[in-house]
């Protein structure tokens, strides 16, 4: 089988035109007969045969290029058998197990016997199911509560740009002051009570951080401040709610946060006592924990976490004292407030723990 | 003496058709006025010089008959049904329409008397509703088209489908001379009569401003089509006295002249100037309290 | 039994319980019985209520609509679909607009048999899936059989609507077997107009196809599911305009993916059609824009090579919920 192009003619055209064919498609023709009329832009060419053969065109006429292979001349005409894609029948049947291809290529490898991939009690067998009959090494299911917390810290991490700002807070005084506030107030208040009140106090200062984005640039401000609270007693971690935390005075607000801890002992929270927060404070008060990085909650802008309290020696002006402190850090959405902003809050709210007198008066 | 007596060219008239003839050309008249002081949404056409026609056709036909009517249709339905009221209000969307004002005036399906405004659609129908018919019992299906509508495959497709499955058509070919803006000798080649012939179907054709007459030469054909159960077609030549629509008018003056002197109008008005006259007061009284009332009432609604 | 012996049945059955049924169509009385042998035997039965006509698609749907006007109820049969065309006026303009134009109801309980679809090596002007042209057209249903649904039930159901239809029957279909169960991969379900062929439960990927797609769908559904481990829920639906995904709103409450196949050329389809209702009901649920699976914008060739390039193949199916 010879191919027959068209040769390059001239330098001008990059196309030329096929006028007629001198042989009839299927003719016996021999190397040199006239062929093909080619017509360029300036002369018409008949090309002769470059072999001998049957002649099989594939263009008939029309416009050409050089190096077109334009017909073929062989001893013989190639047969193509038409490819046609094959459906298969379709069929009604009783079901039974179905292996797919990868997982019938891993039961094999490693030769698991049926009765074991029976077992699964799965119509369709995939390589995953298989591949689990090769691993002895279990596989648990969370609880509910821990299932629906992975959905929270997800949607948190996949919509909210948080950055995160800590402060150092001097409470030594404070610790003092807390066991007379508790007998005064006749429940107790710690460093969470203080915090949750001192943060609940900024938002006539510092709206933007109670507020919730909406998109587009745009948020919508709080009309309280309703904090959040995490409380883990081991039945999983609850955010209650303490609402309006800004005008209610500092002894309710404790009251309200011990109320929580025992309905966390019960796990009897209600729909109403989780709900509405548009800031949150998480609680690390286990020793040692130096700060922590709390997760902003969707729908929030901020979150702070207060760590527990650590001894330190400092040097005052009467020589090398111990001093309490603890570390106050601030998660935030960078799209709603700067690193400014945080430090200022911050500073305000490290003031009122360490500054805890304006609350007996 | 003072002048030639005129021979009279009409048979007398009864004043059941002449005031039926009068009513419908008072009604579209009425429509033209309407049109013109912008009242009528859309378009209208009007059988101006053809009125006596549908007279003729509908007092041959019984209750169970069907009508299929066309573009032109206000005079088949009025000569059908005496309700001119009821169509005023389908024109112009007034509570009491036959339709809701959803057809309008190309549109109507009421009882047995059915338009539509595609021509010839309504032909290979006609055929369909023969056949139960021939089934059923001894009605038949009348069609109404125009000269124009010979242009339309359907026609022919009907007509061979009724002459060979012996289906009880009438089809009653209002000849008007003009297709829209189109003298039928530059869109119709041959002859309709040819055209039946090539398909075996009796074909009849009167060319007269008298209902008598046009009665007269269709009665037989009714019959026929009634008791041998087959197609017929009656072609009626008259003129169109009026424009296709409105204002679209391009005949010269001496064709139009020409449509205004074969109108029945002015054959009976010369034959018969009292009984016209005191007909014509009435009925013209009739159909502008129609409109009067009509347009006083609320608009149609449609669910 | 067969595709098309069951329609035959089906409509030995209608015409044996409801004698105002009347069928007309070319070359539909016995002995020939039809180009497909649908209307076999259907002549000889019930006489003159099966009528061969002459070669006039135009009209013979007309004589349909008019018996159906009547008080009677037509069958017509379109010998290849793509004469449809030549009756578009009747159907459009006359059947579908006379139930509501008229400002009441009308009822016009008329059927329009459309034998449809390539791979029959017909060529360009007797291969056509020309459903797209009757989506949208008020008044006017659109019906496409399938080896899951009983088509005298279908047929039933459309005169009683009143409300005209389209039928469009696949010619490859014919030859296939009714189906009913499963197919020991998959199970089929049929519930109120529409089957749900189905290996698992609430799969992500979902598609929806006409019956003359069942059996390259299914096929497309075992390869997904063997080879590539995608289960894929198929949905068939008799009716296809005016479409109601209500009674299989589960599973596409389940689809995280819908595709949409069907056999008509690219461009203003019924899947596009589709596809914009299931975007107004998914949206936001989904995790992928809807996948459109058609023939390419081409004439049908007759060669069987090239034919097959443009009709919708298994693998393009599967290339499609791959992707």
């Amino acid at each position: 089988m010879t191919e027959f192009r068209i040769p390059k003619l001239n330098n001008n055209d990059d196309s030329y035109i096929l006028v007629e064919w001198l042989a009839v498609d299927g003719q016996e023709v021999k190397q040199g007969d006239p062929l093909v009329v080619i017509e360029t832009s300036k002369t018409a060419e008949e090309l002769e045969s470059p072999a001998d053969g049957t002649l099989v065109i594939r263009v008939h006429s029309g416009d050409c290029a050089p190096g077109e292979l334009i017909a073929a001349i062989g001893a013989s005409v190639e047969v193509a058998e038409p490819v046609v894609p094959e459906v298969p029948p379709l069929t009604s049947g009783e079901i039974d197990v179905v292996i797919t291809r990868p997982a019938q290529a891993l039961i094999e490898q490693h030769g698991i016997a049926l009765d074991r991939v029976r077992a699964l009690g799965r119509k369709v067998v995939r390589a995953e199911d298989v591949a689990a009959l090769t691993d002895p090494r279990e596989v648990v299911t969370l609880p509910r509560s821990q299932r629906q917390a992975a959905d929270v810290v997800v949607l948190s991490h996949q919509t909210i740009p948080a950055a995160f700002t800590a402060v150092k807070a001097d409470v030594t005084d404070t610790a003092k002051l807390t066991r007379d506030l508790s007998k005064h107030a006749r429940t107790l208040i710690g460093l969470s009570e203080l915090l949750v009140k001192a943060v609940a106090d900024q938002r006539a200062e510092f709206p933007h951080l109670f507020a919730s984005w909406l998109g587009d640039g745009r948020i919508r401000l709080a009309e309280g401040s309703h904090v959040g609270v995490t409380i883990d007693v081991g039945k999983g971690l609850f955010v209650p709610v303490v609402r309006d935390a800004d005008v209610r005075p500092l002894d309710a607000v404790a009251r309200e946060l011990m109320d929580y801890r025992m309905t966390a002992l019960r796990g009897s929270f209600r729909e109403r006592d989780l709900e509405g927060a548009n800031i949150a404070v998480t609680l690390h008060s286990e020793a040692g924990v130096e700060f922590a990085i709390p997760i902003v909650y969707p729908g929030h802008v901020a979150a702070l976490s207060l760590a527990s309290t650590q001894q330190e020696v400092q040097q005052g002006d009467e020589g090398f004292m111990v001093r309490q402190t603890v570390r106050i850090g601030l998660a935030y959405d960078h799209r709603v407030v700067n690193g400014r902003d945080a430090a200022l809050f911050l500073g305000a709210v490290k003031r009122l723990l360490e500054e805890p007198r304006r609350w007996l008066e | 003496m003072i002048g030639a007596v005129r021979e009279r060219t009409l048979t007398p008239v009864s004043e059941a058709d002449l005031s039926r003839m009068l009513r419908i050309r008072h009604f579209e008249k009425a429509l033209l006025r309407l049109f013109e002081q912008g009242r009528l949404n859309g378009t209208t056409h009007t059988c101006l010089g053809q009125e006596h026609v549908p007279v003729a056709v509908s007092a041959l036909l019984r209750p169970e008959d069907h009508v299929f009517s066309n573009h032109r249709g206000h005079g088949h339905f009025l000569a059908r049904y005496d309700e001119p009221h009821a169509l005023l209000a389908e024109i112009t969307g007034r509570e009491g329409a036959l339709c809701n004002g959803v057809g309008g005036s190309q549109h109507i399906y009421h009882e047995r008397f059915l338009s539509t405004g595609v021509q010839g659609e309504s032909l290979p129908v006609a055929v369909g509703v023969a056949l139960r018919h021939k089934r059923t019992g001894d009605g038949i299906a009348c069609a109404y088209v125009g000269d124009g509508t010979w242009g339309e495959g359907s026609v022919y497709e009907a007509l061979n489908m009724a002459q060979l499955w012996g289906a009880p058509l009438l089809v009653v070919v209002e000849h008007n001379r003009i297709a829209q803006s189109t003298p039928t000798g530059a869109q119709l080649a041959g002859s309709i009569a040819g055209r039946c012939a090539g398909f075996g179907v009796r074909h009849e054709r009167v060319e007269s401003p008298d209902v008598n007459v046009v009665r007269g030469a269709l009665a037989p054909l009714v019959d026929y089509v009634r008791r041998e159960k087959r197609p017929a077609v009656f072609e009626a030549s008259v003129h169109r006295a009026g424009p296709h629509s409105k204002g679209d008018d391009t005949r010269t003056a001496a064709e139009l002249a020409e449509a205004a002197a074969g109108d029945w109008y002015a054959h009976y008005t010369r034959d018969f100037p009292a009984q016209v006259a005191a007909l014509e007061e009435i009925e013209r009284a009739f159909i502008d309290a129609a409109v009067e009332n009509v347009l006083a009432r609320p608009l149609s609604e449609w669910s | 039994m067969r595709v098309a012996e069951h329609l035959n049945r089906s409509l030995h059955a209608l015409m044996e319980n409801d004698p105002s049924v009347h069928l007309l169509g070319e070359d539909v009385s016995d002995p020939y019985g039809g180009a497909f042998k649908i209307t076999k035997g259907l002549s000889d039965r019930f006489g003159p209520r099966v009528m061969s006509t002459p070669l006039s698609e135009g009209g013979i749907v007309g004589v349909g609509a008019g018996l159906a006007l009547a008080g009677d109820r037509a069958i017509v049969e379109i010998m290849f679909g793509d004469f449809a065309t030549l009756a578009f006026d009747q159907l459009v303009n006359f059947a579908a607009k006379s139930t509501t134009m008229y400002g009441r109801r009308v009822d016009v309980p008329l059927i329009v048999r459309l034998p449809t679809g390539g791979r029959r090596g017909y060529g360009p002007t007797h291969s056509q899936s020309l459903q797209k042209h009757f989506i949208g057209v008020p008044g006017l249903s659109v019906y496409e059989m399938s080896p899951f649904h009983d088509a005298g039930r279908l047929f039933g159901e459309i005169f009683a609507s009143g409300t005209p239809a389209v039928f469009f029957e696949d010619k490859v279909l014919y030859t296939k077997p009714m189906l009913s169960g499963g197919d020991g991969l998959h199970t089929f379900e049929v519930r109120d107009g529409w089957a749900v062929i189905r290996a698992e439960r609430d799969t992500e990927d979902v598609l929806l196809a006409p019956g003359g797609l069942t059996d390259r769908a299914v096929a497309a559904l075992r390869d997904l599911l063997l080879e590539d481990e995608i289960a894929c829920t198929l949905l068939v639906p008799a009716r296809l305009h005016p479409l109601d995904v209500t009674p299989v709103a589960d599973v596409l409450a389940a689809a995280k993916r819908v595709h949409v196949a069907e056999d008509g050329t690219a461009g203003g389809t019924w899947g596009a059609e589709v596809a914009r209702l299931l975007h107004e009901r998914l949206w936001g649920r989904l995790t992928a824009p809807i996948t459109h699976i058609s023939a390419p914008d081409s004439i049908i060739p007759t060669a069987a090579h090239l034919e097959a390039r443009c009709t919708v193949q298994p693998a393009d199916i599967r290339r499609a919920i791959n992707k």
